[in-house]
């Protein structure tokens, strides 16, 4: 399902401009990491994806549908949305309530709602903690039940707002895996974070912006190897890329696998 | 300075401890970064050299734990914190909520010390420079940047000149940016100030370059204890869930094909991962 | 306001809001916020009172034009008159007072004349913390929206919906509050030492003077205005 975003401008009623001339498209099963300063305007772009916000002049589309035209429950039939503090969301007291509690706004059958959130809560490792209170875990896994609830409802489109904040390494890991295994399944996913490294292993398209303007959109290496212009929006590239550019390698790498390929070429022996 | 003798600690209501057996010594001016997977204890840990464990969460703590020689548990909390100091990972909570400029926020605590005012806005004024806060001194607290607000919070608590600064993940929460600022105010304390800093971190990049010390938690008890580069290397981090650096990761794996020099230490920073990699290709050209 | 509640003359609200509250949101630069918020504030009284009171007021006989069986009468019209000049001059003095002086501010006053400081200190936190419990319980209200929970429609989708707010509300008020107490108590909030203040509360003498007069003004223009009945 294409999301297509044009001239999208967006200003508070007070008058307050936070996006400004956006206009791109992300096609079905594409990996974009959006990038940038607090404040630059992620989330609110983000935001327009699934209505919570409604461009003050273009528009936004999800497949055929304009998110003008449809309430933020409809849209929430095509876009699953991670917000960045899972505290803001968890209501019901057991996590298999929790996480039926899409799936069962969308209208489910109680079996099929069964086998989504079995399938999600395996998903995030989480299968044997259905029963659990969800206020009885540790931050880190109320983030997953979170995720695990979002993915629930088996939308096309998700979006994660800074999913990796209080993960450890296994927790960053899980969920590396997770979307390259979404994206093996044809799901598009949109991501916000300020993990460099973590954006250069699982995403093909990275998105800058920089005071509600983009400032690049372009594949992961093309954008990583543009230095200048991420300082520009107080960003590093990922470590790979630092140490590969110091070592003169001739190519951009992003990530360690790349890294290692790259680094063992130029000792491959020269005729 | 802070010294912990097999300090056991159970919360209210919990089947096990969320801190085992823990001995520890940290001697004066000192870096000590603290990782560990999530659950580990960190903000246990944090929370009894504040003194909110016993003082505010109750439960079972065994063994004895003592800042400047005085036994946390038998220290009343007011006076425990003109000794250690303590920051949160949220700068938004610790605002007061009761002040109107950054300024008057980072007296708070002074005030309620009853420091006289003339001796307080001198000290105020310090830090604000120390901090480099000036051109956000007169504004709101709830109007500037989380990295400017963290700093803030940083500012308050140095003000109370605490010799211990516990930071809970100060960074956490914060940018690219704001991160950075913040660790440059952490660098300046400990660079300028004679302040033993206390930090819980995932950085690891960060904690390579300017820790001295790295004690790493894993289910309450202390795994590893040792400088930056020891700890940070060590496969058991990968192990029991640690975040590890893709420095270390890219040559770990090299060093499996023999592309990394093997009698060099797993590098932990770029610096050190460039040396390492110029070495070994050079080792080989001289080979070839 | 003492004085323009009590007075006789129908004129003197409206007169005290133009050439006394007027100016002195002129002077402390804050016309614009205060009108507009004033306009707000008003506004749907005006309507309501001069449409009941014109159309319906009690015993009125001079009428200025009937619409079928409604007649428009002058004394109405005169009370509407009346009443809002009151509430213009109620609404201007009072948001004059919050547009000028920061909560913070009256509550430091109120402190240095003996107020107890625990509880100005929940008084000022509730004030400024309440723009971010709103913040925060639209977060919430978001969530739900985006788990397609319908809140667009009608009201009882609507109360569902306030069933989903309630609880993470109040969990991460309750996370938030403990963080926020400890917070306090690494910043010494419970040091049994009396308190000293950075901020200085300048009281002139001009101001201390002001303050006396308006009340003595006040007292002697309602003994006035009793004794003229």
């Amino acid at each position: 399902m294409k999301i297509s975003v044009n001239d999208l401008h967006f200003a508070y009623p007070n008058g307050v401009e936070v996006l400004r001339e956006l206009s791109f498209e992300i096609s079905s099963g594409e990996r974009v990491a959006i990038i940038g300063q607090n404040g630059a305007g992620k989330s609110t772009l983000v935001k327009h994806f699934n209505g919570l916000l409604k461009p003050s002049r273009g528009f936004v589309t999800i497949g055929d549908w304009d998110t003008q035209s449809h309430t933020v429950a409809q849209m929430a039939q095509r876009v699953g949305f991670l917000f960045q503090n899972p505290d803001e969301q968890i209501f019901k007291r057991r996590v298999f309530d929790e996480v039926a509690f899409g799936p069962s706004n969308l209208g489910l059958s109680p079996e099929e709602i069964e086998r989504h959130v079995s399938a999600a809560l395996s998903r995030v490792g989480l299968s044997d903690m259905r029963e659990m209170h969800p206020y009885d875990l540790l931050p880190a896994r109320r983030k997953l039940v979170a995720l695990a609830s979002v993915l629930a409802m088996e939308t096309p489109i998700l979006v994660l707002d800074e999913p990796t904040i209080g993960q450890d390494g296994r927790g960053l890991a899980r969920l590396g895996a997770l979307i390259d295994d979404l994206t093996q399944q044809g799901k598009t996913i949109i991501t916000i974070s300020h993990d460099m490294d973590f954006c250069a292993e699982h995403f093909e398209r990275i998105m800058v912006m920089k005071q509600g303007r983009m400032l690049i959109d372009g594949a992961t290496h093309d954008v990583f190897a543009r230095f200048e212009l991420l300082a520009e929006a107080f960003l590093e590239p990922p470590q790979m890329t630092r140490l590969g550019r110091a070592l003169g390698l001739p190519e951009t790498v992003t990530t360690v696998n790349e890294f290692l390929g790259a680094y063992a070429k130029t000792r491959e022996p020269r005729h | 300075m802070i010294q912990l003798d097999h300090v056991t600690y159970t919360y209210p209501q919990a089947k096990h401890p969320a801190l085992s057996d823990i001995s520890l010594e940290i001697t004066e001016s000192s870096l000590v970064a603290i990782v560990g997977p999530s659950g580990a204890g960190k903000s246990s840990l944090c929370a009894l050299l504040a003194g909110f464990i016993p003082h505010h969460f109750h439960g079972i703590l065994q063994g004895r734990a003592l800042v400047h020689g005085q036994d946390i548990a038998n220290t009343p909390l007011a006076e425990l914190v003109t000794h250690v100091g303590y920051v949160f990972q949220n700068p938004f909570t610790q605002l007061s909520g009761a002040k109107l400029t950054t300024r008057e926020e980072i007296a708070f605590g002074l005030e309620n010390l009853g420091v006289p005012r003339l001796e307080m806005a001198e000290r105020v004024d310090r830090v604000i420079e120390l901090f480099s806060l000036r051109d956000i001194a007169n504004r709101s607290p709830y109007e500037i940047s989380g990295g400017e607000m963290q700093r803030v919070a940083l500012a308050s608590i140095f003000v109370m000149k605490p010799r211990v600064l516990v930071l809970d993940e100060p960074t956490a929460q914060l940018d690219p940016l704001g991160a950075r600022q913040v660790f440059e105010a952490i660098r300046t304390l400990t660079n300028t100030q004679s302040v033993t800093v206390i930090i819980v971190e995932d950085k690891t990049e960060w904690i390579a370059t300017f820790a001295d010390r790295v004690i790493t938690l894993h289910e309450g008890r202390v795994v590893l204890d040792g400088s930056p580069d020891a700890v940070l290397t060590s496969p058991l981090l990968a192990e029991i869930g640690i975040r590890v650096s893709h420095y270390t990761q890219a040559a770990r794996a090299a060093s499996r094909h023999r592309l990394w020099p093997s009698e060099l230490a797993l590098p932990t920073t770029l610096d050190k991962a460039i040396d390492g990699f110029k070495r070994a290709r050079k080792k080989y050209e001289n080979l070839g | 306001m003492l004085i323009g509640f009590s007075a006789r003359w129908p004129h003197l609200p409206v007169a005290l809001f133009v050439f006394l509250i007027l100016p002195l949101a002129v002077w402390g630069q804050l016309l614009r916020e205060l009108g507009r918020t004033t306009l707000a504030v008003i506004f749907p009284f005006a309507l309501s009172i001069t449409l009941v009171q014109g159309f319906f007021y009690p015993g009125a006989t001079h009428v200025i034009f009937s619409l079928g069986p409604f007649a428009l009468k002058e004394e109405g019209l005169l009370f509407a008159y009346g009443t809002l000049g009151k509430i213009l001059l109620l609404a201007g003095a009072g948001l004059l007072l919050l547009f000028s002086t920061h909560p913070a501010d009256l509550i430091l006053a109120l402190v240095q004349h003996g107020f107890p400081n625990a509880l100005a200190y929940i008084v000022v936190t509730a004030i400024q913390l309440l723009p971010h419990m709103q913040a925060k319980a639209m977060a919430i209200v978001n969530a739900q929206r985006a788990r397609g929970l319908e809140t667009e429609t009608n009201l009882w989708r609507r109360s569902r919906a306030l069933l989903a707010l309630v609880g993470p509300l109040v969990f991460s008020a309750l996370v938030d509050v403990h963080e926020r107490a400890l917070a306090l108590e690494a910043r010494a909030f419970s040091a049994p030492c009396s308190k000293t203040s950075l901020k200085e509360l300048h009281d002139t003498r001009e101001e201390a003077l002001a303050r006396w007069a308006i009340i003595v003004l006040s007292i002697a223009f309602i003994a006035w205005q009793i004794g003229g009945l």
